[in-house]
């Protein structure tokens, strides 16, 4: 199992635990990500997934344990220092779009980190910079697919569209890790075949360290080289896709005991 | 409404309406000239607020102050010292966005209603305070015999030359405002406003973002401020009440939040129907409530919306007025349980 643990860890928790109140929704989980994984994050509805991605991001303190990123502690840090300084970013389960901006200003809400807000007072909105990021924009909405939908509002769109705005507006921020929170959910098997396509695409292409957490196996074994299982905010399982999906406990955590031995 | 209306006619009509503002002078009586000065200083001072309350979602009820702290700080100076009215207007903007800057420092701790609430106390403060500090802001009867400036040398004395300089203030303020808009500090405004949660998590500091808002929303109602005080020659604290605050509340609700004419045709709207209504006067503030409330309701874009002559960003009645929201995360979408397998009926002659 420690064969699989990337070698230089550009983001590395050891012994992280968050609780609210008495409600302990991450044990002590240790989890690590390299420069090129994508990593696949399961685990049953309540097993602690979406916490553990929003203490990774920031967005919850850990209450205790402690997270490295590139080797620097990051407990404490905000999820907007994450996300500026060291390049991390992140779509959300339920999708949170500015609902009454455009796709083209929803991704461009991602590019704010190389900007000071004293900049807008003397360019106006014209200055080689802002330019340069509508292009960007453009480029990224080519890459994920939904460029023809620039100038739609952005919850206009389909859901599987929707996804893909998130994506494109996470890819704004030029991140070197993504991590993606149930990217598939909502979308019908052809979507997510295109969704793998774009997880792989992202990785391949852009070189982005990649984070999923999902339901749907297809995507996960699909694209996924290391899979982690968490139940009740342990980690119960560990490796390569094919070893965790006939693990015995992972099988009981699914499926009741029952199945274990099924 | 208008949206038939071609794009072409309708730049048309503006650049005739804006040709027309400039010759209002010499068309029309002194008391239209005054009317229509009023209707661009409160232009002005809703356009601060819009970039508080329109683009960035923060509720304050206390912007009156800002308005008065521009109109005091220029009245004392112009009262005081011989600065040029350039200088002073720099010295009344700058005064009143640090004042900003310092309320919108609370919004660090707070926010939603309860930003609301702590604005309204300083507007209420703000209030008390220029009524009974007698030897700064001469109290209740404030400061008259305020002399008319010159800007490089442009003469303010008659009123048709103040109309003319409001004029061209209003239209600084209104471009500035909407370069802020389309920039990516307009951006992230609007991104404060929908989730301030993808604000932070896309790089964007929201602290300073807020902080920074409240101070140009300030500095542009400081402006305002001393505009109303080269159109009056006098300051009075009854002019800085809490209901002034309300009033340009609604002046920016009703012309259409987070949008760049939205104030002018509010005001227009709000402070031209005082002034030549005044046999409604009594009916008023309901018949702009009742406005208010329709257009939080459907057309949160208000007149402009309504109208159809401009981009709307003002976003959908949950998120613009945040008086009905949560601050915070929102709400998890409610996301299908698949339904437990119904008990498969089991037949008659099985069961006995």
């Amino acid at each position: 199992m420690t064969a699989l643990l990337p070698e230089a860890p550009i983001f590395k928790a050891t012994g992280v635990g968050c609780r609210f109140g008495g409600v302990i929704a991450l044990d002590s989980v240790d989890f690590q990500v390299g420069p090129d994984e994508i990593v696949g994050l399961i685990g049953p509805n309540g097993s602690g997934k979406t916490t553990l991605l929003n203490v990774l991001s920031g967005i919850y303190r850990a209450s205790s344990g402690s997270l490295e990123i590139d080797g620097k502690p990051s407990r404490f840090k905000s999820s907007r220092r994450l996300s500026r300084d060291h390049g991390l970013a992140r779509t959300f389960q339920n999708i949170r779009l500015c609902p009454s901006l455009t796709v083209r200003d929803n991704v461009l809400i991602g590019m704010h980190s190389g900007f000071r807000w004293y900049d807008a007072l003397w360019t106006g909105g014209r200055g080689s910079r802002e330019r340069r990021s509508v292009e960007r924009v453009e480029e990224i909405l080519e890459f994920v697919g939904i460029a023809d939908k620039r100038d739609e509002i952005a919850t206009d769109l389909a859901y599987g569209d929707q996804r893909r705005v998130e994506i494109a507006r996470a890819l704004a921020t030029n991140p070197r890790l993504l991590l993606l929170d149930e990217p598939a959910a909502g979308m019908n098997p052809r979507e997510a075949r295109v969704l793998v396509d774009l997880i792989k695409r992202i990785h391949d292409e852009r070189e982005i360290a990649i984070v999923v957490i999902e339901h749907n196996m297809n995507v996960v074994m699909n694209t996924a080289s290391r899979v982690m299982v968490l139940d009740a905010g342990l980690c119960i399982a560990h490796g390569d896709p094919k070893t965790v999906s006939s693990d015995p406990h992972v099988l009981e955590a699914y499926l009741g005991k029952r199945f274990r031995d099924a | 409404m208008l949206s038939f209306v071609p794009r072409p006619v309708i730049r048309v009509a503006a650049v005739a309406l804006l040709v027309y503002a400039f010759l209002l002078p010499n068309l029309v009586q002194p008391y239209t000239i005054r009317v229509a000065a009023t209707i661009l200083v409160f232009t002005v001072f809703a356009t601060g607020l819009n970039l508080i309350l329109g683009f960035t979602g923060l509720l304050s009820f206390g912007h009156a102050a800002m308005f008065g702290a521009g109109a005091y700080i220029s009245a004392r100076l112009m009262l005081d010292t011989g600065m040029p009215l350039a200088l002073v207007i720099l010295v009344a903007v700058g005064g009143s966005a640090v004042f900003g800057l310092l309320v919108g420092l609370t919004s660090w701790r707070v926010g939603g209603d309860y930003l609301a609430l702590i604005t309204l106390g300083v507007g209420q403060i703000f209030y008390l305070y220029l009524n009974n500090a007698n030897e700064v802001t001469g109290g209740a009867t404030g400061l008259p015999g305020i002399p008319a400036g010159t800007f490089f040398g442009w003469d303010l004395s008659s009123i048709e030359n103040v109309y003319l300089f409001i004029l061209v203030a209003t239209l600084v303020a209104t471009g500035f405002a909407w370069l802020i808009g389309r920039s990516f500090l307009g951006r992230s405004f609007l991104a404060i406003r929908e989730d301030e949660v993808i604000a932070r998590a896309h790089g964007i500091n929201v602290p300073l973002t807020k902080v920074v808002v409240f101070g140009i929303g300030s500095g542009i109602a400081g402006l305002a401020g001393v505009l109303q005080v080269l159109l009056l020659g006098f300051v009075g604290p009854a002019t800085f009440t809490v209901d002034q605050s309300i009033l340009v509340v609604e002046i920016v609700l009703i012309g259409g939040m987070a949008t760049t004419f939205g104030p002018l045709l509010g005001s227009v709207l709000v402070i031209g129907s005082t002034e030549y209504l005044r046999s409604l006067a009594d009916y008023r503030s309901m018949i702009f409530g009742a406005l208010i409330v329709l257009i939080l309701l459907w057309k949160p874009g208000g007149l402009v919306q309504i109208l159809g002559i401009g981009d709307t960003r003002a976003g959908r009645f949950r998120s613009p007025f945040s008086l009905f929201r949560r601050t915070g995360s929102r709400p998890a979408a409610v996301e299908p349980v698949a339904e437990p397998p119904a008990p498969r009926a089991v037949p008659e002659e099985v069961r006995s």
